[in-house]
């Protein structure tokens, strides 16, 4: 071998020109001629150690530069002749930019699969060239600063294949791959591992100036261009052509597909900008148009409670900034617009009920009040398994969702009086055979309409309505209800919203022990005792909703006029300084009625009875008229009639009335109807049960509302003025809505009102020198 | 076990040569001596021979690679792979001229941690 003296070689002096060049040239050839072999495959007839003491000793002898440059030259005209004998050959026929004629891209995949090859051999080689040039990459290219030799290699083939300057070699590759993949995308097969060698060649490779990839600089750019055309094309082609669940199906599975493609054989990188490519085409440019669909868009969905539907549009809407935002107003609207609805047939049916007020159907008016606040429940409920089977419990949802509610319930402006008619009927005994947790589960869900209620004031003077005649008539379900149902408000509202509830419970408690007493005493005492068992409750004025500071007009029987005699000298000395008015008008009485038949025992009201007893004193036969009734009794005037209504034209017909009819008109006669018969020995004539006001005792119940408001106003003024002394007017308006808003919203003009008032009598004065501060004077 | 330990059983491993399927022969002419070696050691601890023994390069008979390296003298291999095998080496008891040689040899086959070492020395 030739390089057997090399090592003394290495530390002389450098030997003559004549003979290092010889020696150079020498080398050389060899290495030449052997990576020539490596490109041809004849790599097993080589000797690395050989090889590399080639490059070594050329390096050593300050011949890197030749060396380097030489290896340049042999790859690079391999690389030409790779481009002429392989790759231009195996262009597509027609060539790739008329597709149309070459549909399923053979030619094109044919190429491709060249290009693999082309590109897999250089690497073997280059990593062989690698090898046994290790000592130059060290040595040489560090110092010299050029790319080791792998990456020289991939820059030749980057500039002599990819980028030739001779042969359309770029155009071709770019044209398809995009032809593949849009092969792909309609669904035909095309062999990936071919698209993913070209791609993974073009993302090893790097662009000089941008020191991007390939990939990057030459292709990713053009793909996003085209798919960017291909959907904008297909979402116009498939709002046209489905309905909004098909659409979004097929939506869904081109993100996925492109996904799976990003995954198989694109870069990561692309993923993100090819995802928003799709969502900006398929989804935000169609967001209105889908949402919007006739028979199939998002309302039709929620009609027709579509959960998977409507979960897939939310998931994908979701991807685009405005598509929450668009969902969320639509199903807004759309509650409003079925609210809009609900209060609707509430108020067409309680006009058609004002038409007929006279006939006194009772019933309907709860009837009506029951049936809007059920319909407000079953909305409510859809829209919860709407949140929460399709809308993932999103709370932005929820919060527009409960706007609207709240939007159409304070709509409706009975919707305070009605939630509370509700919760009565659920709370009356003995109704529609509901166990207590039913009752109770009821219950919760009607304080989700009652947060949603602005006017928590109208509420509570309704509920404590209700509450009354609820205990006063005996119809609770239970005292455990009852109180469950207040502890629900009192959390909602706090204790000074229930105080006064609870105040009443108290009262029937205390009652309920005073009569234990009172029994006691009338055992012990010399008085005569009543002929009659009287039962009395005491209430508190100021918690009960009634106006109890004065009797009602009523001429009661003698007998009880005595016994409550007996009841209020009891009463008054234990507890002196009270005062007792008796309420006539809310009184029921056990009374024993002997008919032709049998005798049955009657619960009838006060009045009832005190009609009743007036004829005890008639023969058979004998009518009262309606005037003779009216003046003996002195009952008001409405009362009398309702009650006459409920003897003489309901159900048990204690009365007959002459002429007959459902009404009671001035000049009717009354008999005492002695055929009266009933398959129960007890019978309970029905007393007046809750129902809507009438648009006068409404009128009245909103007086009473405003003037309550304004003494909270001035309260909460007072309140704030005590504790800052000096406040600016705007300021003060403010901090008294936040206090007030809980129980209803004040407004301005109303505080103004309030704090002229307040000045007038001396609790604020306005400040000198600026009218727009108030001082609060001690 | 020690270091000391492990490095005693390496430095036994390349003496016996145990299980050898590599045979390195340094030297020419008469001055040729043969290193009964293995292939996983010396790749995993020097590119020149993991490059030397991979399958694009080494040719093997009834599976034993025969390698030789005949500019660099038989001294010299066996210092180095002493040094590839324990990562010792006893550079006190070499003479100068030696220690040149020694440089020169372990820059060409790319053992850069030894020649750092070297030259410090």
């Amino acid at each position: 071998m030739s390089s057997r003296k090399q090592p003394k070689g290495k530390i002389r002096p450098p030997k003559k020109p004549n003979s290092a060049d010889a020696q150079f040239n020498d080398n050389w050839d060899r290495l030449a001629q052997a990576i020539r072999e490596i490109h041809k495959k004849n790599a097993s007839i080589l000797s690395f150690e050989e090889l590399y003491r080639n490059a070594y000793n050329m390096v050593l002898h300050k011949n890197g530069d030749k060396l380097y440059n030489g290896v340049r030259e042999v790859i690079t005209q391999h690389l030409e002749e790779v481009a002429v004998s392989q790759v231009v050959p195996a262009f597509p026929l027609s060539g790739a930019s008329s597709s149309q004629t070459n549909p399923n891209g053979a030619g094109g995949a044919n190429f491709l699969k060249v290009l693999k090859t082309v590109w897999e051999d250089h690497t073997t080689c280059m990593l062989m060239i690698r090898d046994i040039l290790m000592y130059m990459d060290r040595v040489y290219a560090k110092t010299a600063n050029v790319p080791l030799v792998y990456d020289l290699g991939l820059d030749l083939f980057r500039d002599t294949i990819v980028r030739s300057q001779n042969y359309p070699i770029q155009n071709h590759l770019l044209e398809v791959l995009l032809q593949q993949i849009k092969l792909e995308r309609e669904n035909e097969i095309i062999d990936r591992t071919n698209v993913k060698a070209s791609i993974d060649m073009l993302l090893e490779l790097t662009d000089a100036s941008t020191k991007d990839t390939v990939y990057a600089t030459d292709f990713e750019n053009k793909f996003l261009e085209t798919s960017s055309e291909y959907y904008r094309v297909e979402g116009q082609m498939l709002v046209g052509e489905y309905d909004a669940p098909e659409y979004m199906k097929k939506v869904d599975k081109r993100l996925n597909e492109e996904e799976q493609r990003v995954r198989h054989y694109l870069s990561q990188t692309t993923e993100p900008k090819i995802r928003n490519i799709v969502e900006e085409e398929l989804i935000s440019k169609h967001l209105k148009t889908v949402i919007e669909m006739e028979n199939s868009g998002l309302i039709p969905m929620l009609r027709n409670e579509k959960m998977d539907d409507l979960g897939r549009m939310y998931k994908l809407f979701g991807r685009v900034v405005k598509g929450h935002d668009e969902m969320k107003s639509a199903i807004s609207d759309y509650i409003r617009e079925l609210g809009k609805a609900i209060n609707e047939t509430v108020t067409s049916n309680t006009t058609a009920e004002g038409g007929n007020a006279a006939s006194g159907d009772k019933q309907t008016g709860a009837t009506v009040a029951v049936r809007w606040v059920q319909e407000v429940l079953d909305l409510k409920d859809k829209f919860d398994k709407v949140q929460n089977l399709a809308l993932s419990n999103d709370k932005a949802f929820q919060t527009s969702f409960n706007e609207a509610f709240e939007y159409f319930i304070n709509k409706n402006s009975k919707s305070p009086e009605f939630i509370s008619l509700f919760i009565d009927d659920n709370l009356k005994k003995g109704l529609k055979g509901k166990t207590e947790e039913e009752v109770d589960s009821v219950l919760d869900k009607t304080i989700t309409l009652f947060r949603f209620i602005g006017e928590k004031d109208v509420f509570e003077r309704y509920y404590k309505q209700h509450l009354a005649k609820r205990l006063l008539l005996g119809r609770s379900v239970s005292d455990d209800a009852e109180r469950g149902m207040i502890g629900k408000l009192k959390v909602e509202c706090g204790y000074q919203f229930t105080t006064k509830l609870e105040g009443m419970f108290n009262d029937m408690r205390i009652s309920s022990d005073t009569m234990t007493d009172f029994k006691e005493y009338l055992d012990k005492s010399v008085l005569e005792k009543p002929k009659l068992d009287l039962s009395v409750t005491v209430l508190t004025s100021t918690f009960w909703p009634m106006n109890l500071s004065a009797s009602p007009r009523c001429n009661l029987p003698p007998e009880l006029t005595k016994a409550c005699g007996t009841f209020q000298n009891f009463y008054l000395g234990r507890h002196s300084g009270r005062r007792l008015t008796w309420q006539s008008n809310m009184g029921t009485a056990d009374i024993r009625g002997s008919f032709k038949a049998r005798k049955h025992e009657l619960n009838v009201s006060t009045y009832q009875m005190v009609i009743l007893l007036m004829f005890n004193d008639k023969q058979d036969g004998e009518s009262l008229s309606y005037e003779q009734i009216k003046g003996e009794s002195d009952i008001p005037e409405a009362d009398l009639k309702r009650n006459l209504q409920s003897l003489a034209c309901a159900k048990y017909k204690i009365l007959v009335k002459e002429p007959k009819g459902k009404e009671i008109n001035p000049g009717d006669q009354f008999n005492f109807n002695n055929d009266f018969t009933a398959p129960l020995q007890r019978i309970k004539i029905q007393t007046v049960a809750s129902k809507v006001e009438s648009e006068g005792e409404r009128k009245e119940t909103r007086e009473k509302v405003e003037e309550a408001r304004k003494h909270q106003t001035e309260a909460a003024i007072v309140r704030i003025m005590k504790d800052r002394k000096t406040m600016e007017h705007n300021l003060l308006i403010a901090e008294v809505v936040k206090q007030l808003q809980s129980r209803f919203m004040p407004n301005p003009a109303l505080i103004k009102k309030r704090i002229e008032a307040l000045i007038e009598r001396e609790y604020l004065e306005r400040a000198t020198g600026d009218r727009r501060v108030y001082n609060y004077l001690a | 076990m020690t270091p000391d330990e492990l490095l005693n059983d390496f430095e036994k491993l390349l003496s016996s040569g145990n299980n050898y399927d590599v045979i390195i022969k340094a030297g020419k002419n008469e001055n040729i001596r043969s290193f009964y070696t293995h292939s996983l050691i010396l790749s995993s601890r020097s590119t020149y021979f993991k490059a030397a023994l991979s399958k694009n390069w080494a040719r093997k008979k009834y599976g034993i690679v025969v390698f030789n390296k005949p500019n660099i003298n038989p001294k010299i291999m066996e210092l180095i792979l002493k040094y590839i095998y324990t990562g010792t080496i006893e550079l006190d008891k070499q003479k100068g001229l030696d220690i040149l040689k020694y440089l020169v040899a372990s820059d060409e086959i790319c053992f850069g941690n030894l020649q750092n070492y070297i030259e410090s020395y």
